[in-house]
């Protein structure tokens, strides 16, 4: 029973962040929360292990992001039926210009994970290598690749982020 | 640069109206100890069955004991062993919901479901009209297509069922919630029932059809908010269902496109 206090306590800490990082991948709050629900469950049956991590607010959003790509491969979720979007008019009519949201669903899941990881989240290269289970330089070669992809996107004065 | 980029997201997150977090952690407890209390029955049962079949030999003489006739093993889809009644092949109208979704009262035999079984299920939840169009994600996944023209052209409907396979009757009532999402028209609206043992039933109505190659024509939702809300909250939905919907589904849909 004291596992279980053990591990309510992190959860009750770490849902909303995780949730927060489901939505930012999804875009879909309802969606965000089952991922969340999803991730936690499976970090309780597996939470003797996971108390022995470093760090285990990483080892849960690794829990979570694997659940999401998960269900990625298991269901056409990511249905695109808009019709043909110009990108880079965004960049020359302020009234439409894109979010930061907006540009990172551009991103596909893999490389808007790596995004969220090292520019939200804060972690390193290793971290994110650790946590999506890809190697160092797939982690570094797609970082540049999605800034240059977020470059084509953004707005102007968005771009001066990027200078 | 990482400062500036957090900044703009935690702006973009800031404007968000985000769902109450609700009792995520209660719920992934309660489900946690779940899977763990059938983790543990089922390694308990195999360990019995085998220990069964032992003192069953030993008691028989060993392997050249008395030839004795065995009950055939059970199927290894079968879920719940009620005796089976299965109703004639159909529509889903010879499949009666139970009375009462909140009573535990044995049901029929339940096998893992499959997507044939979902659409003879969803067109007999339907209200009247002519159906089209039937179709699924993927050779066993729980997500079906189908169209239904009330009159006023066809208007497509996907559902999808989601959670652990249950071994037993359902019990309790969904929480059933629909939302709007305006600028998707594959999911215009979205309407989810969750019952107490973790399974997700979803129905999506859509405001355009399936891709014609160029674009998604626009149409009429199928269904109103609150016969969406009818569909989802069958208890007959789940990872397991019916032996008779199964097999009315294996006749009457042989052959499913898929959709992407």
């Amino acid at each position: 029973m004291l596992q279980d206090e053990e591990f309510a306590e992190f959860a009750e800490a770490a849902a909303e962040r995780l949730r927060t990082t489901a939505y930012m991948m999804c875009r879909d709050w309802h969606l965000a929360q089952d991922l969340t629900q999803t991730a936690l469950t499976r970090l309780y049956l597996g939470w003797r292990q996971a108390r022995q991590a470093d760090n285990l607010t990483a080892y849960a959003q690794k829990i979570l992001l694997r659940a999401y790509l998960d269900h990625r491969r298991r269901r056409s979720s990511s249905e695109t039926v808009v019709e043909v979007i110009h990108d880079t008019g965004y960049r020359h009519h302020p009234d439409l210009r894109l979010t930061m949201l907006d540009a990172l669903g551009r991103l596909n899941p893999r490389d808007r994970a790596i995004v969220i990881l090292r520019y939200f989240e804060d972690y390193s290269v290793e971290q994110v290598a650790d946590v999506l289970d890809v190697p160092v330089g797939v982690v570094k070669s797609q970082t540049r690749r999605s800034l240059a992809r977020l470059r084509e996107v953004l707005a102007s004065d968005q771009l001066a982020l990027f200078a | 640069m990482t400062e500036e980029l957090r900044g703009l997201l935690r702006d973009d997150l800031a404007a968000q109206r985000p769902p109450p977090l609700g009792d995520l952690v209660a719920v992934a407890l309660r489900d946690g100890r779940r899977i763990r209390r059938r983790r543990r029955l089922a390694a308990f049962g195999g360990g019995t069955a085998v220990a069964g079949v032992l003192a069953a030999t030993m008691a028989l003489g060993g392997p050249f004991g008395p030839a004795t006739r065995s009950e055939p093993a059970a199927d290894d889809r079968t879920v719940a062993g009620a005796t089976p009644t299965p109703p004639r092949p159909g529509d889903a109208g010879h499949f009666p919901p139970p009375a009462r979704p909140g009573a535990a009262a044995p049901g029929p035999e339940q096998v893992r479901a499959t997507p044939e079984a979902m659409l003879v299920l969803l067109e007999g939840l339907l209200p009247a009209g002519r159906t089209s169009a039937p179709a699924k994600a993927g050779p066993r996944d729980l997500r079906v297509q189908l169209y239904l023209d009330r009159g006023n052209g066809p208007g497509m409907i996907r559902v999808s069922v989601s959670g652990d396979p249950r071994s037993g009757p359902r019990t309790g009532t969904p929480a059933v919630t629909v939302d709007s999402q305006p600028d998707n028209c594959m999911q215009s609206t979205v309407a989810r029932a969750r019952w107490p043992d973790g399974l997700t039933v979803q129905a999506e109505l859509a405001t355009c059809l399936a891709r014609d190659g160029r674009r998604n024509p626009p149409t009429l939702p199928a269904l109103s908010k609150d016969e969406a809300r009818v569909v989802v909250a069958d208890p007959r939905w789940g990872t397991t269902m019916e032996a008779g919907l199964v097999r009315a589904g294996a006749e009457r849909f042989p052959r499913v496109a898929y959709f992407g």
